[in-house]
């Protein structure tokens, strides 16, 4: 395997550890997140960012391709308790990117939801508010008009520590 | 050196805009300086399918990790700041909610003297929000008990939708006020804009023009009426002359990267609760006898729940509130604190921002639970936050930083801010009747967010930038009088939202614009008496 083939399959087995397919949803690699993932990362942490995220798998048991699920996972979360921030980082793209896929849109439909890939330009039909049925029945509510403004009493209130009264 | 105007308004945000089309259909020659572009409507990420990627970079509120080319950074280890610097200002990003503040929020020295009294009332104000309403375009319900009446809103509300319903149910369980939630978005087509069509993509702002983005909604008839806009205009200084009046006002060109002198006889700041303080201090300290000029800053105190529920709400849908509760905006001091909170009831969010945390930091687990998590978890969600009034202290403050700059070599801003100790009693107890609703809403799973971080600093998303040259009744505690004019420089009048004395514990747009367009009618029905003032008046 080139070294190419290998950065593929390394990060396509990282995405696939934090979203796996089942039957009704694509794993994130089927759905090209590993090439999204690669991208993102370059573009807010610079050209060494995927390297460096391969160098880290690699430092934490990896590489994931050669491990088996319980290893892969066990790689993820090592780095999700030593590296935090980074982790969280790296999932975000992922989560990200998988939800724009229009398979996972498809799957989404299918859960029975109308579901479009962006807000505009269809929008949703959400109806209209209906007075009948949407206005409050009830008369809760209340406000101090302007000139009922009254001190009220801070004594009760210590961590003012004094001097109020 | 361009012609002098007869007023020069700097920032072009909602109070920009506002000042300039008054003032500007007035007959006044009236010059507006922008340091942004425009934010044209296809330059919103609505019709990408990776929208939601976008609002985490260039569409992303807090301009520290968005690094526009039109922003500047702010320097803050607390404070996540929301700005947008760009024609219309942060009306390009907000989320347009409109209720209005209440009588007592202008009455808060009588109340507890931990804050000053407003030299206005709510009665003094009400006629401007009645006019705002009409000329921004606003949807909302009249007769809500827990306000003074008022006129009805020019468009019905939005939808209640199952969002609304379900958490109305749940305020209903607890015998607990709420009221479908006013909003500066059209539910019906109005004045040349269209009702809002549920799109949901409210975060990233509103590219339709449903939501009053105020380029689309109020700067094409200050336009219209001959406002002379420029957008690319960074202010670096305003300049005073002998006389102590302001002379006008030294911009950078960033097209040309050339500097340039606007004289005019009357200068409106309209640079946000951050940026006009910043402004001020940049300018040899303006306008700051009173040592008042970036202290008090108040942001609200937040604190938020995301909770779901069996049935589906179908929460990626829609506008993004749903409902307002003010069961807790006056002070009872027997909760232990004084002031109040408001809660905003709100939408999901689509897949992905549901799945790494719409408001907090609840997300859907990695691996082979993914998917169940998401299946009973996506469109049956919703968040309410509990917005509530940050008592103003001297400590939280907008200076400039020593380290960073912009592109244009100007100090960057730098704020500290830390909630007041009855702050957070309040926000302590707000959580807990955030349980109390999700528990009522019978939800199967719930989150509480205090944006606390691992070591106890309070991070808030700063949607709000308020009080940093407040109005008030004494020149020697405060930056403006009643009428936004600064005690000091009697030509120099602040209108956006540092001129808050107290923060309400409401979204504060809709107030910030009827202050503005009562200072703006103020300033035009008295103009050739006020372009000449040489003294700033009590009254």
């Amino acid at each position: 395997m080139n070294e190419a083939k290998a950065l593929a399959a390394e990060l396509a087995a990282l995405v696939d550890v934090l979203v796996p397919g089942d039957g009704a949803f694509p794993s994130a690699s089927e759905v090209g997140v590993q090439a999204k993932l690669a991208d993102r990362l370059t573009l807010m942490r610079g050209d060494g960012a995927v390297p460096a995220l391969i160098e880290s798998l690699a430092a934490a048991g990896g590489p994931l391709a050669r491990l088996e699920a319980g290893g892969r996972t066990a790689v993820l979360g090592r780095i999700e308790r030593e590296r935090p921030d980074d982790f969280l980082l790296i999932r975000n793209i992922v989560y990200l990117s998988y939800y724009e896929s229009p398979a996972v849109h498809e799957a989404i439909r299918a859960m029975g939801f109308t579901y479009h890939a962006a807000p505009l330009p269809a929008g949703y039909d959400v109806g209209r508010f209906d007075p009948a049925t949407d206005t409050p029945r009830h008369r809760r509510g209340a406000f101090v008009g302007t000139d009922e403004v009254r001190r009220v009493d801070l004594a009760k209130l210590d961590f003012l520590g004094g001097g109020h009264d | 050196m361009t012609e002098p105007a007869d007023v020069l308004v700097i920032g072009s945000g909602a109070s920009g805009a506002l000042s300039s089309m008054v003032l500007g259909q007035a007959g006044l020659n009236v010059v507006c300086l922008e340091q942004g572009g425009w934010t044209a409507p296809d330059d919103h990420p609505h019709f990408s399918t990776d929208w939601e990627w976008q609002r985490q970079r260039r569409w992303h509120p807090n301009n520290n990790f968005r690094h526009g080319r039109d922003d500047y950074p702010v320097e803050s280890t607390s404070s996540n700041i929301l700005m947008w610097n760009a024609v219309g200002g942060s009306t390009n990003i907000y989320t347009a909610l409109w209720p209005r503040y209440r009588p007592s929020d202008f009455r808060k020295g009588v109340e507890h003297g931990l804050a000053p009294d407003w030299p206005i009332t709510y009665e003094d104000l009400a006629p401007y929000y009645d006019r705002v309403d009409r000329i921004v375009g606003v949807s909302g319900l009249a007769g809500n008990p827990a306000m003074p009446p008022h006129d009805g809103y020019p468009t019905p509300p939005l939808p209640l939708r199952p969002v609304g319903r379900r958490l109305a149910g749940a305020f209903e369980r607890l015998g607990w006020h709420w009221w479908p939630i006013p909003a500066g978005v059209v539910s019906e087509d109005y004045d040349g804009r269209p009702a809002c069509n549920g799109c949901a993509g409210c975060v990233a702002g509103c590219a339709r023009g449903s939501m009053s983005k105020f380029s689309l909604s109020v700067w094409p008839k200050a336009l219209e009426a001959g406002v002379d806009l420029r957008p690319l205009a960074r202010v670096e200084r305003l300049e005073r002359g002998k006389d102590g009046r302001l002379s006008g006002a030294v911009y950078v060109d960033r097209r040309t990267g050339r500097r340039h002198f606007q004289a005019a006889d009357v200068v409106i700041l309209a640079a946000n609760g951050v940026g006009t303080p910043r402004l001020l201090l940049m300018s040899d300290n303006l306008a700051n006898s009173s040592d008042q000029v970036g202290r008090n800053l108040m942001h609200h105190t937040l604190v938020a729940c995301e909770l779901w529920v069996e049935e589906p709400l179908h929460s990626h849908m829609g506008f993004i509130g749903a409902l307002i509760s003010q069961e807790f905006a006056e002070t009872d001091v027997s909760r232990g604190f004084v002031n109040g909170f408001n809660f905003n009831c709100a939408t999901a969010g689509h897949a992905g921002g549901q799945s790494i945390g719409f408001v907090t930091p609840a997300s859907a687990p990695w691996g082979e639970g993914h998917h169940d998590w998401f299946r009973r978890h996506f469109g049956h969600g919703c968040a309410v936050f509990a917005i509530g009034d940050d008592l103003p202290q001297a400590s939280n403050r907008v200076t400039l930083s020593e380290h960073e700059k912009d592109a244009d070599g100007l100090p960057a801003p730098k704020i500290a801010y830390a909630p007041h100790e009855n702050d957070l009693r309040m926000m302590r107890f707000a959580l807990e009747r955030l349980e109390d609703i999700a528990k009522a809403a019978d939800a199967f799973d719930y989150h509480l967010h205090d944006y606390m971080s691992q070591d106890g600093v309070y991070q808030t998303p700063a949607w709000h930038l308020l009080g940093t040259a407040r109005m008030g009744g004494e020149p020697e505690t405060s930056v403006i009088n009643r009428w936004h004019q600064a005690w000091d420089v009697p030509n120099l009048y602040i209108v956006d939202g540092s001129a808050l004395t107290t923060g309400g514990v409401v979204n504060p747009t809709n107030t910030i614009c009827a202050l503005a367009l009562r200072a703006a009618e103020h300033l035009r029905d008295h103009f050739g008496e006020l372009r000449r003032a040489t003294r700033t008046s009590r009254n």
